[in-house]
């Protein structure tokens, strides 16, 4: 699933940095400053999937929101389609709003819980997209079929709905206005394997059909592979390594890829056990490597960034 | 896909809406089953109180000189008071500002409360810390005391008690809307809405303040015992409805003399008075039960 | 000779609102002293309720239709309280996945330890902290003192599993129910976490029943396994009998779901359809809607659990009917 690859990139993050001021400190005179994101560079050109991996903590998050520019960066730039974003206002925002949209982990979490599934869909059509409501219900049954549910779902609520069904659901609502980006948050790390199966499946048949271009942000390296062309290591708030996801497995160069490729507790294939499998038992035999690998903000503040 | 919700691992996930769920609950605990009786008697009682009240002019407060302080009889079933006029009409019509004030006094602290706790919770910043001190400094002071100042200020009469008490309870629901609003801020679904370019107002009233109606309902219904006993208190001190109308507390405080030799004329609305709260503080017990996150089912 | 646990037949039912819905529907399996046995499978298939029925700690709304849970040789479902009380902690322990709610914020590592030891093995409180200290060293953990005084919220997510599992420890129990518990970590801490189990199990002489849903932990930490598919056991052998030849249609489309470098850009196999709600109301195998391999037998009859090797047993009528899915 190669892209071609316009001139310019849709996204092109330069030196993005942003900082949180941690609770407390103010009585003993120190501030605390978390490093979420730092001094992070990266392009995502039109039509491209970019995965972005690591572990909780390490900013993957962070950084998707300020690519939606849901926070403010600390400093740095965000271009979006050649537009510089990263300091405007909301309102000049609301519009380009309509072109990127999102997909959060917590299906269930990322639907209000008081509104019915054509209400939830709908909405982004009628506030911002100004569609009458007559108009709005058929769009509303046609991006329900596209993500693979129907007319019988309009008038559900979300608890009556499975996780995946919530999932497509939300991603339907994103895909309303017709964005050219989405930002994926774990879309799949609360659902089951085989229900995890059906979303990426989807994920990946949607990016085909209406050429979109996603930020696929996951702390599972199998499922990151399996649907981007790029991957991003992120860790401690840095991109320690980017490239084909491919490469990446093949020779992970940052100890940190290493680490995070050999304790996929992964994977074993309808033959048997894969070379994956075997990477990790080696390295498991070696817990040295894990205890070597330092935490964000010292330990002891129960202050937990993702 | 079939449309079934999967069942948790050890909790079953039921289909139906909270709603549903709380009307089973209700219908199977008795507790709650009359309370909402009790409620919903007083509440017709005081609408049609002129078609109920077997004597509707004494009831409003016309007296009746031949039937001074009789005892309760089969004419009287609650006696009769120093101006001849029947106690049970009287505590009939005294439900009306007695129990529909004090409901129409909840509901507009509600209303003025919850969106102002709303819209500071979310915005957070200059708004939230102005709302928050200026509800500090209403909670400050005794609910009652304050409405008591409010009213002495604005001047007797059954309008300005309840006006009183509406300014000295809306920050008690601008308080816990607040404290829902933030949580909820955070929330996925605010976020999408946020991504989608939904505008704060419609973020606000569409997705906020629906899901804070829960927290809103249980502190009204428990709230409402309060105020009822806040307004009696009112009319007992002769601030709140004026004679000759009807009202729980005045009736309480014109019978309070003579308690000894006709212990019907304050004994009575003041079981009225003592029946509806019980009622309210049941009902908001089992409520606040079936909210409770840790109340497991 | 009877094995150490064995788990026979299991029925277990909820009352809801709604009805009676089944969580169990004759779990079947055996666990041998000394290993690591794995029982995985989705949301909803009753790992958590068998894992509680072994503890006796179901919900009040649970009722055990049929069934029995023996260890070492006593009826667990047959238990009193009180013997439910001294069973667990002392002889099966249980570590939950989230080491953040299963551990009292209000109270230090330390206390909340002493109190265990000094109520089931009746140390004093002097004894009970040097017991408490000298599991929190066995767990791995650095500057035990520092830990004994810390409170919960001091400790990482990684570290507090580390204590759950010290203080299930505590009483050196033969049996430790592991329930999801590296779910809520990082891979790097889980890999940490599965690696203290293995060394655990030899150092104390213990057997460990991970649940999870996560084929790939099992693979790589479990010596036997049995997979759950709506309240039955579907597929039961030793991990690398299992897989390398997995038998049971769910198990294989299981496999097959998992994305692997070797799909990239394919589609995943996918498993049509949902979970049944109600898996007590479905006549035949539960999983015959599901399958590709389905005939008409399946939606007849439940297959029973069937020896197929010497190390393996599934519950599907394809080999049977000489079909092959392969």
């Amino acid at each position: 699933m190669t892209v071609s690859r316009s001139e310019a990139p849709l996204i092109e993050v330069r030196s993005l940095t942003k900082h949180f001021r941690l609770p407390g400190g103010w009585l003993t005179g120190k501030r605390r400053v978390l490093h979420a994101v730092d001094d992070v560079s990266l392009q995502v050109y039109t039509g491209e999937a970019l995965g972005i991996v690591g572990e909780s903590g390490c900013g993957k998050t962070t950084l998707g929101r300020l690519v939606l520019r849901l926070l403010d960066p600390t400093a740095g730039q965000i271009l979006f389609d050649g537009r510089e974003i990263a300091k405007l206002k909301k309102s000049e925002l609301l519009p380009l709003r309509r072109q990127m949209q999102v997909v959060f982990q917590n299906p269930q979490q990322s639907l209000s819980a008081r509104l019915r599934v054509a209400d939830i869909v709908a909405e982004p059509l009628r506030t911002v997209g100004g569609i009458a409501d007559d108009q709005s219900r058929r769009r509303v049954l046609g991006l329900l079929e596209q993500v693979g549910l129907g007319a019988q779902h309009l008038d559900r609520y979300p608890h009556e709905l499975s996780g995946g069904q919530c999932q497509r659901v939300a991603i339907a609502r994103a895909l309303a206005l017709d964005p050219v980006l989405l930002v994926l948050d774990e879309p799949t790390s609360a659902l089951d394997v085989s229900v995890q199966a059906q979303i990426l499946n989807l994920l990946v048949d949607l990016r085909q059909r209406l050429g979109l271009t996603y930020l696929f942000i996951s702390h599972d390296l199998g499922v990151v592979e399996h649907v981007c062309d790029r991957i991003a290591v992120m860790y401690l708030g840095k991109i320690v390594e980017s490239g084909p996801g491919k490469e990446i497995f093949a020779a992970p160069g940052h100890p940190y890829t290493q680490a995070l490729l050999g304790a996929i507790p992964s994977q074993m294939s309808r033959r048997g056990v894969n070379w994956l499998c075997c990477r990790v038992m080696s390295q498991v035999r070696q817990p040295a490597i894990w205890l070597s690998i330092p935490h964000p903000v010292p330990v002891g503040t129960g202050y937990l960034p993702d | 896909m079939s449309v079934i919700p999967l069942p948790a691992d050890v909790e079953i996930v039921t289909g139906s809406t909270r709603g549903a769920q709380l009307w089973r609950v209700l219908r199977r605990d008795p507790l709650s089953i009359m309370s909402l009786t009790i409620i919903l008697i007083y509440l017709l009682m005081s609408l049609f109180a002129p078609w109920v009240a077997p004597y509707p002019a004494q009831g409003a407060g016309k007296s009746n000189p031949p039937t001074v302080m009789l005892p309760p009889s089969p004419q009287h079933w609650m006696g009769t008071d120093q101006l001849g006029r029947d106690v049970f009409s009287r505590v009939i019509f005294g439900g009306r500002p007695a129990f529909i004030v004090p409901l129409l006094v909840v509901g507009l602290a509600v209303l003025i409360g919850a969106p102002l706790g709303a819209i500071a919770g979310f915005k957070g910043g200059w708004f939230d810390e102005t709302i928050m001190r200026i509800t500090d400094l209403f909670l400050a002071f005794p609910s009652l005391l304050l409405a008591m100042a409010i009213t002495a200020a604005l001047g007797r009469g059954l309008e300005n008690a309840a006006l009183a008490l509406v300014i000295s309870w809306w920050p008690w629901y601008a308080r816990i809307v607040r404290g829902a609003s933030v949580s909820l801020r955070d929330r996925y679904f605010v976020e999408a809405a946020h991504s989608m370019g939904v505008r704060e107002p419609v973020i606000v009233a569409r997705h906020i303040l629906p899901n804070c109606l829960t927290p809103i309902l249980i502190q009204a219904t428990i709230d409402l015992g309060t105020v009822i006993l806040a307004m009696g208190g009112l009319a007992f001190l002769g601030m709140g409805t004026q004679p000759p109308a009807a009202d729980w507390g005045l009736m309480i405080s014109e019978g309070r003399t003579s308690i000894l030799n006709a212990w019907w004329i304050a004994i009575f609305p003041m079981l009225a008075m003592m029946i509806l709260v019980l009622a309210f503080n049941l009902l908001g017990d089992v409520l606040r039960d079936f909210f409770d996150p840790r109340h497991y089912r | 000779m009877k094995s150490f646990l064995q788990i026979q037949d299991l029925h277990i039912a909820f009352q809801s609102d709604r009805g009676t819905v089944a969580a169990l529907n004759g779990v079947t399996l055996d666990v041998r002293r000394g290993e690591m046995f794995g029982l995985v499978g989705e949301t909803g298939c009753g790992k958590t309720v068998t894992g509680l029925a072994m503890l006796g700690l179901l919900p009040k709304s649970a009722r055990v239709r049929s069934g029995s849970i023996f260890f070492e040789h006593t009826d667990v479902l047959a238990m009193s309280a009180g013997e439910l009380q001294s069973l667990r902690g002392r002889r099966i322990s249980m570590i939950f996945q989230d080491p953040s709610t299963a551990l009292n914020p209000v109270f230090t590592i330390g206390s909340q330890m002493e109190r265990v030891a000094r109520q089931h093995l009746g140390l004093n409180r002097r004894q009970a902290r040097a017991r408490a200290g000298a599991m929190l060293e066995a767990v791995g953990l650095p500057d035990v003192g520092w830990i004994l005084s810390a409170y919960p919220h001091h400790l990482s997510g990684g570290m507090k599993q580390r204590a759950m599992i010290a203080m299930a420890l505590l009483c050196e129990p033969a049996l430790l129910v592991a329930d999801e518990p590296t779910t809520a970590l990082d891979v790097t801490i889980q890999a940490q976490i599965l690696a203290l189990l293995s060394e655990l199990r030899s150092k104390f002489n213990l057997t460990v029943m991970l649940i999870t849903h996560n084929l790939g932990v099992v693979a790589h930490t479990c010596d036997r396994f049995a997979v759950l598919y709506a309240g039955r056991v579907v597929e039961i052998g030793a991990t690398s009998a299992v897989f390398t030849v997995p038998q049971h249609p769910y198990t294989r489309a299981l496999l097959a779901a998992i994305p692997t470098p070797a799909a990239h850009g394919k589609a995943l196999a996918a498993i049509p359809g949902t979970v049944p709600v109600n898996p007590g109301a479905v006549s035949g195998c539960a999983f015959a809607p599901r399958c590709a391999f389905v005939f008409d037998r399946c939606k007849q009859e439940a297959p029973p659990l069937r020896a197929v090797a010497a190390n393996q047993a599934n519950a599907c009528f394809l080999d049977e009917a000489g079909g092959d899915a392969g």
